[in-house]
């Protein structure tokens, strides 16, 4: 037995997510509600103590007589993955680990780094890796209607398609100078439900004061801009390939740089709607 | 220009995923976790280098199939591509007959009017963490370069354009 399983768990979850089986303990059950507001979107309980993957989160709190307080840790397995006096900050490692972990290992699914949307019943995927603005152009498309899929992962499947998983974006407040989560509520819009085929995929990176000038890409060069980001492309290249090949069959691939994001996300839903 | 090959080139075969997706070919190379993309062109001449054949029989196998004169300049250019990318058994030698032209050579000497030229691209697939998610300043500084996995190497946001790496000690910074 590890050091780690000693120390004293008293509530916990098991489920399962994307084909793998995934375990959350905590040491204080007032904090279980708090944890399953942040396991992975899609999540389904499982009935069996068995789990590939165990997360723990220890509440630190205050020491008993004292005023000195103690660090909330996260495990991820045996290991110590982070630690923090706020309880919503260990929470928030919490699901970046538990998000981190799905994408990388998810067994039924592959993990794009895209943001996704749909309107008419289309879906469009928007791939691109940290700080090209992905989050900024999701925002505005589901300001403009679109529904909301994710800011940070399309999951696909084996037939090419997108699967919600609505986690809040995480918007840039300039006058905060930090991401601050919103809900696709507080932007007008709604999260999705269902899968949906994807029809369009914007490869589309910032530039300031460029404007949309798509030109589409050919299918073997479209599957090489998804795979480069792709989480598990190294992992289980033939899983994603095939993955994104049966995309790319059904989907139109655009490439453009981009300025501004209002005028951006209306060029690409009269492209989505047209198709 | 034409001149009787003396080489024969061969494809590499091992440790690659290859799949054709319309005329393209994709090929990922398992040793360099590189994936590579070939347009007809140079996946016609990556698929006729079979060890056996020199680069004017290559010339002349393209020649049958596109219906069109191919200059073996043409095949130069996609072995010259392909050896690059690592896609080729050895290095193929090339007569001095035939000096190394770039694409816009070809063109520029009219070799190369009624095919499309020869492209390999190539991209490094990413790994887990390079397509991760981005992780706040206060969940990089709560890390330590003793946990597992140490500082993780996580893109920071805010400031934007930063990474997770080792600080001062036993800490982690976003720098």
């Amino acid at each position: 037995m590890e050091k780690v399983d000693r120390l004293g768990w008293t509530a916990g979850i098991s489920f399962r997510v994307c084909g793998l089986r995934l375990g959350v303990r905590v040491n204080d059950p007032a904090v279980l509600p708090l944890v399953l507001a942040r396991l992975p979107p899609g999540w389904t309980p499982l009935d069996g103590p068995y789990v590939d993957m165990m997360f723990s989160l220890l509440v630190g709190g205050s020491a008993q007589g004292t005023r000195v307080r103690r660090f909330n840790l996260v495990y991820f397995d045996s290991g110590r993955l982070a630690r923090s006096l706020e309880l919503d900050g260990a929470l928030e490692s919490l699901e970046q680990a538990l998000d981190f972990y799905v994408s990388a290992e998810a067994r039924t699914r592959v993990f794009v780094h895209a943001g996704a949307v749909a309107l008419g019943g289309k879906a469009l995927i928007i791939p691109g890796r940290r700080n090209t603005g992905k989050t900024t152009l999701v925002a505005e498309l589901v300001r403009q209607g679109a529904i909301y899929y994710s800011d940070d992962h399309a999951v696909l499947d084996a037939r090419g398609r997108v699967h919600p998983y609505p986690r809040p974006l995480a918007i840039y407040s300039e006058r905060m100078g930090r991401r601050i989560k919103t809900t696709a509520a507080e932007l007008g819009g709604t999260d999705a439900i269902k899968p949906l085929p994807v029809s369009l995929v914007v490869a589309s990176e910032y530039r300031a004061g460029a404007h949309w000038r798509a030109r589409e890409l050919s299918p073997g060069q479209a599957v090489l801009t998804l795979l480069a980001n792709t989480v598990s492309a190294r992992r289980r290249p033939e899983v994603a390939l095939a993955t994104l090949e049966s995309l790319v069959a059904r989907a139109t691939v655009l490439k453009s740089v981009r300025g501004d994001a209002k005028e951006t996300a209306s060029a690409i839903l009269e492209e989505l709607t047209s198709r | 220009m034409k001149e009787a090959g003396t080489q024969a080139p061969r494809a590499r075969k091992d440790q690659l995923i290859v799949k054709e997706v319309r005329d393209e070919v994709l090929i990922y190379d398992l040793k360099t976790y590189k994936a590579h993309c070939l347009n007809d062109t140079a996946a016609r001449v990556w698929k006729n280098c079979d060890g056996k054949r020199s680069v004017s029989e290559i010339s002349r196998q393209l020649e049958m199939d596109l219906k069109t004169p191919v200059d073996d300049q043409v095949v130069w250019l996609a072995l010259d591509q392909l050896g690059k990318s690592n896609l080729m058994q050895g290095a193929v030698a090339r007569p001095a007959a035939f000096p190394r032209l770039s694409r816009r050579d070809l063109i520029r000497n009219g070799i190369a009017a009624a095919i499309a030229l020869p492209l390999v691209v190539a991209i490094s697939a990413p790994t887990a963490q390079a397509a991760g998610t981005p992780i706040s300043d206060v969940i990089c500084t709560g890390r330590h370069q003793s946990d597992p996995g140490g500082c993780g190497g996580n893109p920071c946001a805010p400031p934007i354009g930063s990474t997770c790496i080792n600080g001062p000690g036993n800490t982690c910074k976003c720098a």
